[in-house]
This record gives C-alpha cells, structure tokens and sequence, in this order.
C-alpha cells in the first residue's frame, strides 16, 4: 500500500460500519465496478471492535480492490453508537488525503447510468464513472462552492411507518460531500451525530448571493433497511436517535453551525479582497 | 433582447383507447410549470396533426395551462407526417424556436422533482426549479459541449438516452434538427464526436420521469404497424450514415473557428 500525496487523490469516502456485512459488500463493490479506476481515490472504514463482522468483511474487502487504483484503510476501535456518528466521521477524515470528503452509508451504491455507445450504432454499451464525473464537478467548481451534494434516488422502499419521513423519490440531502479546503476551515466534519443536518445548516451560507452548496450529477441510489435492529428507516423511533437529535439542537451545536458559517465566509471574503 | 433558455419541441398525436392520452400530454405539461422558477423565458412549442380533432380541442386548455407563466407557447396544426417523418415534425418546430436549447420532448415525459434541502438553518424542504437547474449547466459546459442529455428516470433504471437537447450552436452548424425518425439515435450518433479528446454531449442534472406503461404500450403500437420498422428502415441507411458524419463535421468546423 503506497503513500498518496493529497493533490493525486480525487475522493475519500468515509464509511462507518456496524453490523452490515452484505450491504457494505454491495456498496463497495458498486464503487468499484462504476469507477474509471484511472482516478486515485481511497475508501475509509471504521468498525466496532465489539463487531465480529470485520472478520468476515476484511478478506471480501481486499479482493474487491485487488488491483485498482483505490488505497483502503480500515480502523477498528470504541463504539461510538448513533450518538456518536459524528466521532466516526471526524476520525476517518483527519486519516484522509482526498481533494473530496464523501460521506458514505452502506446502504448506498453509486447508481449506474447508461450513457449511450461508444460510435455510431454500436460498439460498447457505456455507464458513467463516478469518479470522473465527481472530477469534472471538481474542475467547474466555483470559488463559492464549498460542498457537493449527489443526487440521490429512493427505489421501492417499503412502507417506513409513522414518524418516518422517507419518501420514494429523488432528493439532494444525505450525503454531504465536502471540498478539504471546506473541511480545514472548519476543522473538522461535523460536530452533530446528524451529519448530514449539520452540513446541509452550514450550506444555507450564501457567498454573493450564492449559496455555498451545488448538486452534483453524481447519482446514488439510497436503500436504508427497516429494520428494527440495524436499519436506519426506524431510528428515528430509538432513545439513540431521541439523543442524537437533541444533541443536534443544541445550542452549543448550533452556535458551531454559525461559527463554520463565519470562517467560511471569512476565508471566502479574504480570498476574493 | 435575450433569447428564451429552452425551447420544448413537442409532436403529439393522442391515440385514443391506447396509451397517449390528453391526460397524458396535460400531465407532462403541467410538471414543466410546476416545477420552474418562472422568471427564466422559455417556450413550448406543440405541433398536432390536423386529423387529431381529440388534441386540438385541447388547445384552450394549453394556453390556460401556461397563462399564468413565462413561458412562450406556440401550437401548429399540420399535416400528419406519421412515425416514420418524426424528424419532420421536430424540425418544423425547431426552425421556429428562439431557445438557447432544443429540447426534444415527448407527451410521456415529465419533468421529476428533486427534494432540495433548506435554505436557512433548519428550514424546510423545498423542490428544485428544472429551468434553474438547466441555466446552470448551460453556464457549466464547457467549449466542447453541443448536447445535453437530462437525467431520464426509466422503470428502474437511469439513462441519458432518449431526449437530447441540442445547443443553438449546434443546431446552426447542423442546419436541421435530425434527418432521421429516430431523432434520438440520430443525435446520439452524431453524438459520438469528440473535440479535443473531450466528447461533445453531457449529462444534464436536469430529471426527467419517462412513463413507462405509456412508452411500452406506444412503441408495442408502432411495432406492430408499418410505421416503425418503416422508421428503422429509414434510419439505417448509408445515406443517414453518411449524414451523421457530415453533421459531425458541421459540427467540428464551427468548434475549430472558434465562434
């Protein structure tokens, strides 16, 4: 495993896992079937280390990336819980090198959309890459663009229940992804177990009129499990999720949301007189 | 002044106890002003065959549809063309369209919401504007760029397929629409360009849901009738080959001069 320089790798997906051999097999394996693999890029995960499922996952994992462009770091260590979410993301992006900071579930997979033939009536069926699409957001971004959002398609998901607010649909909420320079401003990830909440209340900054978030054509497709257990659909009927939310409210969280939004309107405004 | 961001190009024929429906047109119509910002001009531009009484009377409540908004319509009763002259339709519109965009558009298409997140902190969820959406990557492409395919939502998959949307650029090098009846193949094929290693289409974010159980039901129709194998036939050909190819090379010399 060599040593990548911060300007050579495009993204770093940052995936917190409990319990979720399989899905976290799918999600990696659409990472790397819908990749260039001409772009570096390196996945970070972080198991429990009360969760036996590393043991199962390690040897999957490696084989998957056998032999692509992308560098995989796994850390093991204390559980955080969902209450703690945040802990996990903040840990993985101080290990990581990419120019993007991707939030990442397993139970998302990169979408893959078909995009035409390579000549006139024939030759190869193509799919899109993910990563040179995310390389092209990179490349157009504007000097106010400090964070990406995919968008993201709800297939045939079951009836969630009361107090659930999934939908299906198509939505550009979830899975926030970062640019370093906005994840060095503010000195870390999030510091609300509700990343996602979190970074979309610092994105409510507009720069010139213009707000600091843009949806990227990245697609993925979102299948959160129902499950009592695991699942994330009913989490917001759990004590964890009664804690995290009101961690997430807080004032002392709150008032950090506005401090992000003043550094980053800080160095936007030194940057640009 | 400036000229309208997109213009929607847009044949239909209701078939009547089949699949295109009024109830089909009336639906992808409203999506377009449901979902738009209504401060960017744009127009809809309806082309129906002077046999198809059932759309025609739908004309009032068109314009009804669109009065309250920016958008510019235009409805052309004609002669009808059939499956096989699709082409003729889409450049009979498209040579009366000001857009910056030509937008092939069909009665079973929709533009689909995008839940956008909050703009202040905590607020509440709101829909993405289609026409901001495509303003936005119409200011993002970059030089190369003579076509956008949107975002097609299709069963349980996602394309950028079938509903290209040329550029003026492109459409003024070219000189036409499409010569084939199968317009999307036909822009796809000449799609297929790359200027400076760069290819000259693009994905649009701009989403649109294709109603299946509509699309089925039409292209079983034209299977079974004479019109689309005819259309095939047409398409296939060295001359439309031969066509694409010239298209490229309109398309490659404006690129090179640099306008």
């Amino acid at each position: 495993m060599g040593f990548l320089a911060v300007t050579e790798v495009l993204a770093s997906f940052l995936l917190p896992v409990r319990e979720a051999a399989e899905t976290t097999w799918t999600s990696l394996r659409s990472i790397r079937d819908l990749s260039s693999d001409t772009i570096p890029y390196e996945i970070l995960i972080r198991f429990d280390e009360d969760d036996d499922t590393y043991q199962e996952l390690l040897p999957k994992i490696a084989e998957i990336f056998d032999g692509s462009v992308a560098e995989v770091t796994v850390v093991i260590g204390p559980r955080y819980g969902y209450e703690g979410l945040h802990e996990y993301y903040n840990e993985l992006a101080t290990l990581s090198v990419g120019k993007l900071l991707v939030l990442w579930n397993d139970d998302v997979q990169i979408l893959p959309v078909r995009s035409g033939w390579t000549r006139p009536m024939g030759g190869d069926w193509m799919r899109e890459s993910w990563d040179l699409i995310l390389k092209e957001d990179l490349e157009n971004m504007e000097s106010h663009i400090f964070m990406l959002f995919p968008t993201e398609v709800y297939w045939d998901l079951p009836d969630a229940g009361p107090g659930v607010s999934y939908a299906k649909g198509i939505t550009a909420l979830a899975f926030p992804i970062l640019t370093r320079s906005a994840y060095e401003i503010m000195g870390h990830y999030s510091p609300s177990p509700l990343n996602d909440a979190y970074i979309l209340d610092v994105s409510t900054l507009a720069l010139d009129e213009k707000l600091i978030r843009k949806r990227s054509r990245l697609m993925l497709l979102h299948q959160p499990a129902f499950d009592e257990d695991t699942g994330v659909g009913l989490r917001v009927n759990t004590e964890a999720y009664q804690t995290a939310y009101n961690l997430h409210y807080s004032e002392e969280v709150q008032n950090q949301v506005e401090e992000d939004k003043d550094k980053l309107q800080k160095f936007w405004e030194e940057k640009h007189g | 002044m400036d000229r309208p961001l997109v213009s929607f190009l847009l044949p239909s024929r209701t078939q009547p106890g089949k699949a295109h429906t009024p109830a089909t047109l009336l639906n992808s119509l409203e999506s377009i002003t449901a979902n738009s910002t209504n401060t960017n001009v744009y127009e809809v531009l309806i082309r129906f065959d002077e046999d198809d009484i059932q759309s025609i009377d739908l004309i009032p409540r068109i314009h009804e549809i669109f009065a309250p908004t920016v958008a510019e319509v235009k409805i052309i009763v004609g002669p009808r063309r059939g499956y096989e002259g699709l082409h003729h339709y889409y450049n009979e519109l498209a040579a009366i369209a000001t857009g910056e965009l030509l937008f092939l558009w069909n009665d079973d298409l929709e533009i689909c919401p995008v839940r956008s997140p909050w703009t202040t902190p905590n607020g509440g969820h709101h829909l993405e504007a289609w026409d901001a959406t495509l303003k936005e990557d119409l200011g993002d492409r970059g030089p190369y760029i003579f076509m956008l395919f949107p975002t097609e939502v299709y069963s349980d998959h996602i394309s950028m397929l079938s509903f290209p949307i040329l550029t003026r650029r492109a459409y003024e090098a070219m000189g036409h629409f499409s010569h084939s009846p199968l317009n999307d193949a036909y822009l796809l094929n000449v799609g297929c360009l790359d200027l400076d290693g760069e290819n000259i289409r693009k994905r649009s974010r701009l989403i649109v849901r294709h109603n299946v159980e509509v699309d089925e039901v039409g292209v079983k129709w034209r299977e079974e009738d004479h019109h689309f194998p005819l259309a095939l036939q047409i398409h296939r050909t060295a001359e439309m080959t031969a066509l694409e190819l010239k298209d490229q090379e309109a398309i490659r010399a404006i690129y090179e001069s640099g306008e």
